[in-house]
C-alpha cells in the first residue's frame, strides 16, 4: 500500500487545503472529541481513556502520558500544563509540521490535557526560532476563543480554560523540560534540580505537566474514537503511531506516521525512496543526532523503543537520519558538536567546558593537524561528561563522539593528516512534507 | 526531635536529620567531599559536579521487605549515574561511596574542564593561598595537562571588569558557580548579580545602577571560591600567608560583628569576617570591611594638643593631663562638681566607659555625665541569650521605627532570612518606606508621632480576640489577669477603636486589622524598635508585649556599636545630674564650665547645632578626646589622642547585650623621628582615664585592662522585664503642618559620610551627596524633577540638598538623612516643635557634585617639636 493510503491518526486530515482554519478543521470532525468530551465525559474519564490508551510520551523519553497526568496531585491548584514546542533536536521535525500545517488537533489535545488534569491555566511553550509556528498557533488560537473552546465556561460546560502561548528566547536546552519551566517563569532558560519534579513543584511552584507536542495531538483521535481503536497500531508496550522525520540522503525526506514498530528499512525503502543515488548507507541515527549512531546491519530493526535499545540506541523522537556510504564521520560528528556546543547552557561544568574541548580537538583533526590520540582523548573527555553533567545535553553531545569512534575509530585516525573534504554536504533538516 | 536516617559513607555510619545533604553527613565525620558551587548557607545548585560520588540505596523485594545477601546485610542498588552529594538528600540505609577510582576520575575530570581556561596566574592573584581551585588542584587533579597544545585557544576576557567601588571582577578566572549571584539574591536580597549569556560564555555581570548596589556586596569575596572576585581595597597588596588575621570585633555598627583584622608591618591590610553563628554567621557589611581604613591615616592624632594663645600646639601627655587636671581641680574647687560634666560615646568600649564613669562619678564627683547628646530609650529588660536563634524562630516580628538595612547590618540579613527562608510574619511600621517593605509581609506607614495611637489600636484588637477566640483565651487571660496595671490598662485602651486608631495613624483599617490578627494567632512574637521612639512608645510596646507574654522578647535597637556596655558602664546622669542635651544647655548658660568630651562630637550629633555650637564657645574649658582633628577640635582647649578599638584590648556590647572581647590587632599609632624613635603615640581610654584618676588624687589600681573588664563584669546583671501595664494616652499633635510645609522626617544612613568616613579612601566613594526624599506627587505640583536642587528651609535655617523623587515618602512628608556629610539637619530641626516644617524651593539647577570638598579631608598637624612620651601603650606606669 502507497503511504498516503495507509490509515493515520494526526496525519489523516494534515494534507487538506486549509485545514489550519478551524471551518475546514471542524468539517474534518475538529474539536468533536473536545465537544464529547465536556458533555460526556469527566476529567478523570479523559484520564483514564488515555491512559487505558497505553499512549507514551513522544517528545523522546516514551514515558506513559496517563501515568504521568496521574502523578498530579488532586487537591493542590492551581496546575498547569504545558505544552513543548521547543523541538530543536537536530534531525527532529515532526512537531514543526503539526503545529504549521495541522495546529487545532494539537490545541485540541491540549485542551482534552488540561480537561483530564484540571488545569484552568496551560501554556504552550514555543521555542524562540520557531516565529512561524507562533503566528500560525495564535490565529489558531484567536479561533477556537472566538467558536467559545477556549475561555470561560467552556460550550457551557463550566469549565475555565486559558491558553497562553509564550516564545523562548531561542535554546536548544529550552527543550527540557525544567529549563522550559524556568524559562517561561522568566528566568534564564536553564535545568533545575530534580526532585522537586514537575509534577510537584513546577511552573510557579505547582504541580505541572510538561508534554511534547506530537504526544496531545494523538488525545484527540483517543478521546474520539478509543483507547481500542489506539491501540490496534503499535506494539503492546508502545501501542499507536509515531511520525518518523526522515532526513539525510534519501530520496523523499520528510515526516512519516507509522505503526510503532514499523521496520526502518521499510521506512526508508517504501516511503523515503531508498538512499540517493542507490547508494549504500554508512551510518544512521535512529532517533535524532544525540541518540546513539547505528550501522546498516541493524536497519530490520522495528522502531520501537525497546527494539531500538535493544540494538543499541535510543528511539528518542525518531528523527532518522540517513548517511550514505561517502560521508565523513568525523565531519558529522564535528557538525553535531558545535552545534551542541553552541546550545550548552553553561550550568554544569563538564558540558560547559567539555564541548568547548571537544570541538577544538575536532577542530584540528578537521584540519588535517590531529594528534596522534587525539581518538582516544575524545573518547576520554566524552566518558568524561556523559553521565557526570547536570542534564542530558552532556550526554547528547558525548554520544555521538562515542559511537561514531566506536565504529568508526579509523575515520579518525586518518583525519590526523587529512583535512576534512568541504565538498560533502549533510543536509540534517527537510523542508516541510513529500 | 526530627526524624533521624543513618547512612553509611565510606563505609563509616552517620545519623543525620532526614533531609540532611550528604556531603553535610560527610563533613561531620570529618570526610571532606571537594565541593566548589555548595556553600551551607545558600542553596544548592548541584552545578561545579566536583562533589560527585557514587550513591547506593537498599534493593526492595517485590514485597517491599528489603533484599538481604546471604550474610544478612542488605543488597545495595547502586545507581546508575554519580550523584551529586551537595544535592542529594541523605535516606534510610543509603551506601555512599566518596573515593573509589571512579569517583577519583570523576574530580580529575572535573578540575581539568575547569582548568582548561583558567588563567593560572595564581602567583599575582589575590586569592592564592586561600583558593578552592588551588587546593583541589592539589589534592585531587592530575599531575600533568593534555590540553598544553590548545593554549593558544584559551579565551581572552576581562581581567579587571570594575563592578562597583569594592569589587573588581577578573572574568578569566571566574568558574562560573554562581556563589556570588546566589549570596545576593537569597541572603542579601538584592539581586544585582546575574549569569549573562550561556555555554563557556557564561559570565556574571551586574545590571544595577550604581552597579553591584549592595550593602554586603563584600561578602562574594569571600565566597568566591576562586580570585575572580577581588577586593579593590585589598588587590596586588599583599599574599594572604604574610598576614597575621587578629580576631576581633567590628565597631562600626551596634551588630557587634565578628571579624578578623589582617595586618602586616603594622598596616591594615583587609577585613574579613570571622563565623560566628550567634551573631554575624560569616557575613560581614561593607561598612565594616572597607570602613576601617581610617587606622592608618596620616591624619591621626598621635600626640596631644594644648591651645596656647588661641592655637592648638603639639605638647607632652605629661603637660596635657597635668592641664587638664590642674582644670578640673580648680572648677572644682571654685564652683563645686556640678560646674563639670562629661559627654562619653558609644564607641568607647566597656573599659573605656567604666574607666570614665568611675573617674568623673566617683573621683571628679560630678552628677553630670552620659552617653550622649539627645534621650534614648534602652531595652526594658534582658533580651533573649540566643538572640538570633528566638529571632529567626518567630513566627511574628514587628519592628517599629527603625530601617536596618541603614543601622544594623547583621540583624538586616537575619530579618531577611527570618521573613525569607523561615516565612516569618514580618510587620514593618514605619513612617516612609524603608528596604524591609520588599519582604514584609505588611508594611503600615504611620504619620510620624501617632506611634502610641497605633500600637494602641493594635492591643485593643489583640485584646478583644480573647473573647473572639476562645483557644487564645486562656493564654491571654494568664498574661494579664492579675498583673501591675491590668485594669487601668484596659480600660485606658478603650477609645482606640480599630478604625479611630488607623486614622489617627494614617494607614488602612484592613492593615491594622490584619497585623493585629497575626499577633494575636501567633506563638512566638517578637517585637524590635528603633532607639529613637519615645518613652510613651516603648512603654505602649511593653503593654503588647506584656499582653502576649513576650516582654523579654521586646528589644531596641541601637545603631552605634557600644550603646549598652556605655550606659550599663555607668555613662548616665547620677542623681540630680543634667544629661547631654542638658549640659549643653547649662553650658551655654554659663553655668558648666568644663566639657570634657570622648568618643563623642556634639556638632554632629546633638539635636540642636547650634545650640552645641554655641555652648562649645561659652564652656570655660573643653576637652576632647578624639581620633582625628574636626570640626570640633577646634573648640577644644585640649585634645588627647585616643586609640581606636584595634589598637586596644577590652570587651564590647552590641545592641542584644552580648559582650565580646576585643582584640588588640595594632599597636596605638605613634610618631617616630627619623631614626624610627617612638616620639608619641595615641593611648586607650581606659588608660587615659586612669591615668587622669591618679593624677586626680585616686589610684585604681588598675595597670591591665582586664582589671576594668573584672570591674564591668562584676556590674549588676541585666534582671528580666517585670511584667505590667502602663496605660499610655495618645495626644493628637495640636500643630497643623501650614499650608505648603511639610513634616520633615528624619533616618540613619550607613554610608552617612560621618566622622570616619574622609579617611577611608573606598568607603568615601559611595557615600551619596546630600539629598531629601520627596513624594513624587508633591515634585510634581512643585515642579520639582529628579536630582534637582533644591533648598529645604525650616524657620531655623535652610540647607540645599538634591531632591530625590519616589514613594519612599507619603505625601506631605520628606525625608532627609539626619547626618549626612557638609549638611547636618541638625541645623534646620525644630528641637522644641513635636515635628519641623519645612518649605521646598527648587533652585537654579548646577550638575550633581561628584567628589567630596576638599575642606573634608582634615589637614595633618606640622611636624611640631618631639615630645616625651609618658604614657605607655598597654600598662599604666
Amino acid at each position: 500500500m502507497a503511504y498516503e493510503d495507509e490509515p493515520k491518526i494526526i496525519h489523516q486530515h494534515i494534507n487538506v487545503p486549509d485545514i489550519k482554519k478551524i471551518d475546514v478543521y471542524e468539517a474534518h470532525d475538529g474539536y468533536q472529541a473536545w465537544r464529547k468530551a465536556l458533555s460526556e465525559m469527566s476529567g478523570d474519564d479523559v484520564l483514564n481513556e488515555v491512559k487505558a490508551s497505553g499512549l507514551a510520551g513522544r517528545g523522546g523519553a516514551w514515558f506513559p502520558t496517563g501515568m504521568k497526568w496521574s502523578f498530579m496531585p488532586k487537591p493542590v491548584f492551581p496546575k498547569y500544563l504545558v505544552c513543548n514546542c521547543d523541538e530543536s533536536e537536530p534531525g527532529t521535525f515532526s512537531n514543526r509540521e503539526i503545529v504549521i500545517k495541522h495546529p487545532h488537533i494539537l490545541l485540541e489535545g491540549f485542551m482534552l490535557g488540561c480537561y483530564a488534569i484540571g488545569c484552568n491555566h496551560g501554556y504552550i511553550y514555543v521555542r524562540g526560532e520557531f516565529m512561524q509556528g507562533y503566528a500560525t498557533l495564535r490565529r489558531a488560537l484567536a479561533e477556537a476563543r472566538a467558536r467559545g473552546y477556549v475561555g470561560k465556561n467552556v460550550l457551557g460546560s463550566g469549565f475555565d480554560l486559558e491558553i497562553t502561548l509564550h516564545v523562548g528566547a531561542g535554546a536548544y536546552i529550552c527543550g527540557e523540560e525544567t529549563a522550559l519551566l524556568s524559562s517561561l517563569e522568566g528566568d534564564r532558560g536553564q535545568p533545575r534540580l530534580k526532585p522537586p519534579f514537575p509534577a510537584v513543584e513546577g511552573l510557579y511552584a505547582k504541580p505541572t505537566s510538561v508534554n511534547n507536542v506530537e504526544t496531545l495531538s494523538n488525545v484527540p483521535f483517543i478521546i474520539g474514537q478509543g483507547a481500542a481503536a489506539f491501540r490496534q497500531w503499535g506494539t503492546e508496550k508502545a501501542p499507536g503511531m509515531k511520525i518518523v522525520s526522515v532526513s539525510g540522503h534519501v530520496n523523499k525526506p520528510g515526516n512519516y506516521e507509522v505503526p510503532v514498530g514499523t521496520s526502518i528499512r521499510k521506512i526508508l525503502e517504501e516511503y523515503a525512496g531508498g538512499v540517493l543515488g542507490g547508494k549504500g548507507i554508512k551510518v544512521f541515527f535512529p532517533g535524532g543526532s544525540s541518540t546513539p549512531m547505528l550501522t546498516p546491519d541493524k536497519l530490520d530493526t522495528p522502531l520501537d523503543p525497546q527494539s531500538i535499545t535493544a540494538a543499541g540506541s535510543i528511539l528518542g523522537t525518531a528523527g532518522l537520519c540517513i548517511f550514505d556510504e561517502d560521508v565523513d564521520v568525523v565531519k558529522v560528528t564535528h557538525r553535531l558538536l558545535r552545534f551542541y556546543k553552541h546550545e550548552s547552557c553553561g550550568k554544569c561544568t563538564p558540558c560547559r567546558e567539555g564541548n568547548d574541548w571537544l570541538v577544538a580537538i575536532l577542530n584540528r583533526l578537521a584540519q588535517g593537524r590531529g594528534k596522534d590520540g587525539d581518538a582516544d582523548l575524545l573518547v576520554d573527555m566524552a566518558t568524561n561528561i556523559a553521565g557526570r553533567s547536570f542534564c542530558l545535553l552532556g550526554d547528547a553531545a558525548a554520544t555521538p563522539v562515542l559511537s561514531s569512534i566506536k565504529n568508526f575509530r579509523e575515520d579518525y585516525e586518518k583525519h590526523i593528516t587529512n583535512p576534512i573534504e568541504e565538498k560533502v554536504f549533510i543536509p540534517l533538516t527537510s523542508g516541510n512534507g513529500h | 526531635m526530627p526524624d533521624l536516617v543513618t547512612v553509611t559513607i565510606d563505609e563509616q555510619k552517620v545519623t543525620v536529620p532526614k533531609g540532611s545533604l550528604v556531603i553535610e553527613a560527610a563533613t561531620q565525620i570529618g570526610i571532606d567531599v571537594p565541593r566548589f558551587c555548595y556553600h551551607p548557607k545558600l542553596s544548592a545548585v548541584g552545578m561545579c559536579r566536583m562533589c560527585l560520588g557514587e550513591v547506593g540505596m537498599p534493593k526492595m523485594n517485590p514485597d517491599r521487605t528489603p533484599a538481604l545477601n546471604e550474610d544478612g546485610t542488605p543488597q545495595i542498588a547502586m545507581m546508575p549515574k554519580p550523584q551529586t552529594l551537595c544535592t542529594t538528600q541523605a535516606a534510610e540505609g543509603m551506601v555512599v561511596l566518596s573515593e573509589t577510582p571512579a569517583v577519583v576520575k570523576m574530580r580529575q575530570a572535573v578540575l581539568e574542564f575547569l582548568l582548561a581556561n583558567h588563567p593560572l596566574d595564581c602567583p599575582i592573584c589575590d586569592k592564592g593561598g586561600e583558593c578552592m581551585l588551588q587546593d583541589q588542584t592539589m589534592a585531587y587533579a592530575q599531575g600533568h595537562s593534555r590540553v598544553q597544545d590548545l593554549y593558544h585557544l584559551r579565551r581572552d576576557l576581562d581581567k579587571d571588569y570594575l563592578l562597583s567601588e569594592f569589587i573588581t571582577l577578573d572574568r578569566e578566572r571566574c568558574i562560573q558557580c554562581a556563589r556570588c549571584t546566589r549570596f545576593l539574591d537569597e541572603v542579601a536580597q538584592d539581586p544585582v548579580l546575574e549569569l549573562v549569556a550561556r555555554g563557556s560564555r557564561t559570565m556574571i555581570d551586574t545590571m544595577s545602577d550604581p552597579p553591584v548596589d549592595s550593602k554586603y556586596s563584600g561578602n562574594t569575596i569571600d565566597i568566591c571560591p576562586v580570585g575572580a572576585l577581588t577586593s579593590r581595597a585589598f588587590r596586588f597588596r599583599s599574599r594572604v600567608w604574610e598576614v597575621k588575621n587578629v580576631p576581633t570585633v567590628s565597631m562600626i555598627d551596634g551588630s557587634g560583628t565578628n571579624i578578623f583584622v589582617s595586618q602586616r608591618n603594622e598596616t591594615l591590610i583587609r577585613v574579613i569576617p570571622r563565623d560566628n553563628e550567634a551573631i554575624n554567621e560569616c557575613w560581614i557589611s561593607d561598612r565594616d570591611r572597607f570602613g576601617l581604613e581610617y587606622i592608618d591615616n596620616d591624619a591621626r592624632l598621635t600626640y596631644p594638643l594644648v591651645r596656647r594663645d588661641g592655637k592648638l600646639e603639639p605638647a607632652t601627655w605629661d603637660e596635657a593631663l597635668q592641664l587638664v587636671t590642674d582644670k578640673i581641680k580648680a572648677a572644682k574647687e571654685q564652683r563645686g562638681a556640678n560646674s563639670i560634666g562629661a559627654v562619653g560615646g558609644p564607641k568607647l568600649t566597656n573599659e573605656g566607659a567604666l574607666s570614665m564613669a568611675r573617674l568623673f562619678g566617683d573621683v571628679v564627683g560630678t552628677p553630670n555625665v552620659d552617653a550622649g547628646w539627645t534621650p534614648t530609650i534602652t531595652t526594658p529588660g534582658k533580651p533573649p541569650a540566643t538572640f538570633y536563634e528566638e529571632l529567626e524562630g518567630a513566627d511574628v516580628i514587628l519592628v517599629l521605627g527603625a530601617n536596618p538595612n541603614e543601622e544594623l547590618c547583621s540583624l538586616d540579613l537575619r530579618l531577611k532570612k527570618a521573613a525569607f527562608q523561615r516565612k516569618a510574619h514580618l510587620i514593618n511600621c514605619n513612617p516612609y518606606k524603608t528596604p524591609l517593605d520588599r519582604l514584609a509581609r505588611q508594611s503600615l506607614i504611620y504619620n510620624e508621632g501617632s506611634e502610641v495611637a497605633l500600637l494602641n489600636g493594635l492591643a485593643k484588637l489583640v485584646h478583644q480576640s480573647w473573647t473572639a477566640e476562645p483557644a487564645q483565651t486562656e493564654a491571654l487571660r494568664n498574661n494579664v489577669e492579675g498583673r501591675a496595671g491590668a485594669t487601668a490598662w484596659i480600660d485606658s485602651l478603650g477609645p482606640y477603636s480599630s478604625n479611630r486608631a488607623a486614622e489617627l495613624a494614617g494607614i488602612s483599617e484592613p492593615d491594622l486589622r490584619a497585623a493585629a490578627t497575626a499577633i494575636a494567632g501567633s506563638e512566638r512574637l517578637f517585637l524590635l524598635v528603633g532607639e529613637d521612639v519615645s518613652p510613651a512608645v516603648l512603654s505602649t510596646l511593653q503593654n503588647l508585649a506584656a499582653l502576649k507574654g513576650r516582654s523579654d522578647y521586646l528589644v531596641v535597637l541601637h545603631p552605634e556599636p557600644n550603646a549598652v556596655g556605655v550606659r550599663r558602664a555607668g555613662l548616665a546622669p547620677r542623681e540630680g545630674g543634667l544629661d547631654g542635651q542638658g549640659m549643653l544647655d547649662a553650658t551655654f548658660k554659663g553655668n558648666l564650665k568644663v566639657l570634657y568630651i570622648a568618643a563623642n562630637n556634639p556638632l554632629h550629633w546633638a539635636a540642636d547645632y547650634d545650640l552645641a555650637q554655641r555652648a562649645l564657645q561659652t564652656a570655660e574649658f573643653v576637652v576632647v578626646q578624639t581620633l582625628f582633628e574636626n570640626e570640633l577640635t577646634e573648640h577644644a582647649d585640649v585634645v588627647l589622642p585616643a586609640a581606636s578599638f584595634m589598637e586596644q584590648d577590652g570587651t564590647t556590647t552590641n545592641f542584644h547585650g552580648k559582650v565580646q572581647n576585643l582584640k588588640q590587632v595594632f599597636r596605638p599609632r605613634e610618631r617616630r623621628d627619623d631614626d624610627g624613635n617612638t616620639l608619641s603615640a595615641c593611648a586607650p581610654d581606659w588608660i587615659i582615664f586612669t591615668k587622669l584618676a591618679q593624677l586626680l588624687g585616686k589610684d585604681f589600681g588598675y595597670t591591665r585592662v582586664g582589671d576594668w573588664t573584672q570591674q564591668f563584669k562584676a556590674l549588676p546583671a541585666l534582671t528580666p522585664n517585670e511584667v505590667r501595664f502602663t496605660p499610655v494616652t495618645y495626644e493628637a499633635s495640636p500643630a497643623v503642618a501650614p499650608e505648603g510645609t511639610f513634616q520633615l522626617l528624619t533616618g540613619n544612613l550607613l554610608y552617612d559620610g560621618g566622622e570616619s568616613f574622609p579617611y577611608c579612601d573606598r568607603l568615601n566613594r559611595v557615600v551619596p551627596e546630600p539629598f531629601v526624599y520627596i513624594n513624587r506627587a508633591d515634585a510634581r505640583k512643585l515642579g520639582i524633577e529628579n536630582l534637582a536642587l533644591v533648598e529645604v528651609k525650616s524657620a531655623r535655617g535652610a540647607v540645599q540638598v538634591r531632591a530625590k523623587l519616589g514613594r519612599e515618602v507619603k505625601a506631605g512628608t520628606v525625608w532627609m538623612p539626619r547626618r549626612l556629610r557638609a549638611v547636618q539637619v541638625n541645623r534646620i530641626i525644630e528641637v522644641d516643635k513635636p515635628y519641623t516644617a519645612v518649605t521646598l524651593t527648587k533652585l537654579q539647577d548646577a550638575p550633581p557634585k561628584e567628589t567630596l570638598p576638599a575642606d573634608m579631608h582634615a589637614v595633618g598637624v606640622g611636624e611640631g617639636t618631639p615630645v616625651d612620651m609618658n604614657i605607655s601603650t598597654a600598662v599604666v606606669p
